[in-house]
């Protein structure tokens, strides 16, 4: 659905990317995760056709997206972390934006902000941020785009809000969609992606999916000074350590992705090698 | 679904930016004509013969405020593409490039045009019911003969007078000619620069015409014999000699293609530049 090959990409000096190699398949929801100024929203920029690479190519559904062409842009919905919808009331936002999406459901919209807690009469001139963001998110969701490039949408969303986007977002995948999110904030999104794609320094680190997170890795805390020793990871807890341990004996256990996060990040070799055996 | 122009796509584009802009434009609206009104007003007191505010002076008003406000929209056509959310917000909508940059021209060229010449004949005309009958109560002849003139409407699109000078009836179809072009000068402008575009164009625009002067200029003083242009411009030059002086003109097919490049040439190449800027932008 999106190929990303041999993608560089800088701004002016910065070298963001150089050489990123990517695919990501319809049905899944991805999150994409990274230190602040890794490119997380560089990618998904190139992907939505707004950013041109320098070397290298992006196909996304048979798409260049950088023509930026109709029938591209109406495949692909990007929910930025700097977005902007016009203070106009919502019944103006489906007469007006949403015939350019030709799946539209209105319908879906409804239940979306309905969801959200937004009434259907109401105008976005009279809405905070997190409320627009509420909509913004249930406008891309209703249009039905095989594309969903979305960038720190938890962000500005309370806590309600958060449990709100995962229940929704769970409810709008099928398997002609693909769902891009990119976050620093793991935890919103810990029961809601299905694959796990890390970038640092401009190269993939990790990507993985959750089943295979879940087989490979055990997520525990721990008492024993020998298991915290013989852990990929471990950091101390308020009572114990969390720990990081290779799934020897094929045990379920709720995966804790900014444990995860944090092991990759510092401990990248021993991570590599529980998913290398 | 044709991915260059499709009308319905263009159709919902025309009304997206409607909706999205109007208040902002009838607000605009009410301002021109409002500051028209304090100009004619301040006009009127202002002067010493009592009369309402004479034809040149309305023809001269109209094409004063239709440079400046237009071009001032015209700057602001393509704002959004200098911020971060408005520009994804735009570039993200599903129609094509040559339709976002005709509904800009359709708003910029069509439609400012038209609403501006129609908020300026109903504040020209309100003025000249009210001005004329005080003028006329008010009227005092300084000589015998002298009797009240009743001021008529001015034609913008055909007076004979331009700030006080006689002109032929065609120099207003070459004023809006060069409006034209300029508008589509600040259009362009308004997708090159992020911000400041309206000071950022005007700077560049004098920085052009400066230019184009001196090298003109510089060409004539450095090759050409010693002399000037002629009374008709950069039509003919007029080199000075021992006998006199001699006329050279420049070749009938230069001043042709010239005319016809600066008539209709600027703003079509101005759109086009604009056109191919929209699709390499980058937000």
């Amino acid at each position: 659905m999106i190929k990303v090959q041999n993608l560089h990409f800088s701004y002016r000096k910065r070298k963001v990317f150089s050489g990123l190699d990517l695919e990501l398949q319809p049905g899944h929801i991805y999150g994409l995760l990274g230190k602040n100024g890794t490119g997380k929203s560089t990618l998904l920029r190139n992907i939505a056709g707004l950013l041109f690479p320098d070397q290298g190519s992006i196909d996304v559904l048979g798409f260049a997206p950088g023509k930026r062409t109709p029938a591209f842009l109406q495949e692909v919905f990007m929910v930025p972390e700097e977005f902007y919808l016009s203070d106009v009331p919502l019944k103006h936002l489906l007469k007006y934006q949403a015939p350019f999406y030709p799946r539209f459901s209105v319908e879906q919209f409804n239940k979306y902000i309905k969801e959200f807690d937004i009434p259907s009469d109401s105008s976005l001139h009279n809405m905070s941020y997190g409320q627009k963001k509420k909509v913004l998110i249930s406008f891309g969701l209703a249009s039905n785009a095989s594309v969903l490039l979305m960038d720190e949408p938890t962000n500005g969303l309370d806590i309600l809000s958060k449990s709100q986007f995962r229940k929704v977002m769970a409810g709008a995948l099928d398997d002609s969609k693909c769902m891009v999110i990119s976050t620093h904030q793991v935890k919103d999104l810990e029961s809601l992606i299905d694959r796990i794609t890390i970038i640092d320094e401009g190269r993939i680190l990790f990507d993985q999916t959750i089943e295979a997170i879940s087989r490979r890795l055990q997520f525990t805390v721990s008492f024993d000074p020998e298991e915290v020793k013989r852990a990929i990871y471990a950091e101390s807890a308020l009572r114990g350590h969390s720990v990081i341990l290779k799934n020897e004996g094929e045990m379920e256990s709720k995966l804790d992705l900014e444990l995860l996060y944090k092991a990759i990040i510092l401990n990248r070799e021993q991570v590599q090698q529980a998913f290398a055996a | 679904m044709n991915q260059v122009f499709d009308f319905s796509r263009f159709r919902l584009l025309v009304g997206r930016h409607w909706v999205e802009n109007r208040q902002r434009y009838l607000l605009s609206l009410g301002a021109t004509a409002g500051l028209l009104l304090l100009w004619f007003i301040f006009l009127f007191l202002m002067q010493r013969r009592m009369e309402a505010i004479p034809v040149a002076v309305q023809v001269g008003t109209y094409y004063f405020v239709l440079f400046f406000t237009g071009c001032l929209y015209a700057s602001t056509i393509f704002s959004s593409l200098g911020s971060k959310g408005k520009g994804i917000n735009y570039l993200s909508v599903p129609a094509s490039h040559l339709e976002k940059l005709l509904v800009a021209i359709l708003y910029v060229v069509v439609l400012f045009f038209i609403c501006y010449t129609i908020v300026f004949y109903i504040i020209d005309i309100i003025t000249l019911q009210i001005f004329n009958p005080i003028a006329k109560s008010n009227f005092v002849p300084m000589h015998e003969n002298d009797t009240f003139q009743w001021v008529s409407l001015g034609n913008v699109f055909c007076s004979e007078h331009f700030f006080g000078k006689e002109v032929h009836p065609w120099f207003m179809y070459y004023i809006l000619l060069a409006f034209l072009a300029v508008q589509s000068m600040f259009m362009a402008g308004s997708v090159f620069f992020s911000k400041f575009s309206f000071i950022k164009t005007f700077i560049l625009l004098l920085a052009v015409g400066l230019a184009y002067w001196l090298s003109i200029f510089i060409t004539a003083t450095s090759i050409l014999p010693r002399g000037d242009f002629s009374d008709d411009g950069l039509m003919a030059y007029r080199a000075v000699t021992s006998s006199g002086g001699v006329l050279i003109p420049i070749p009938a097919w230069m001043i042709y293609t010239g005319k016809y490049l600066l008539h209709y040439g600027f703003p079509p190449l101005l759109w086009l530049a604009t056109y191919f800027r929209l699709k390499e932008k980058e937000i």
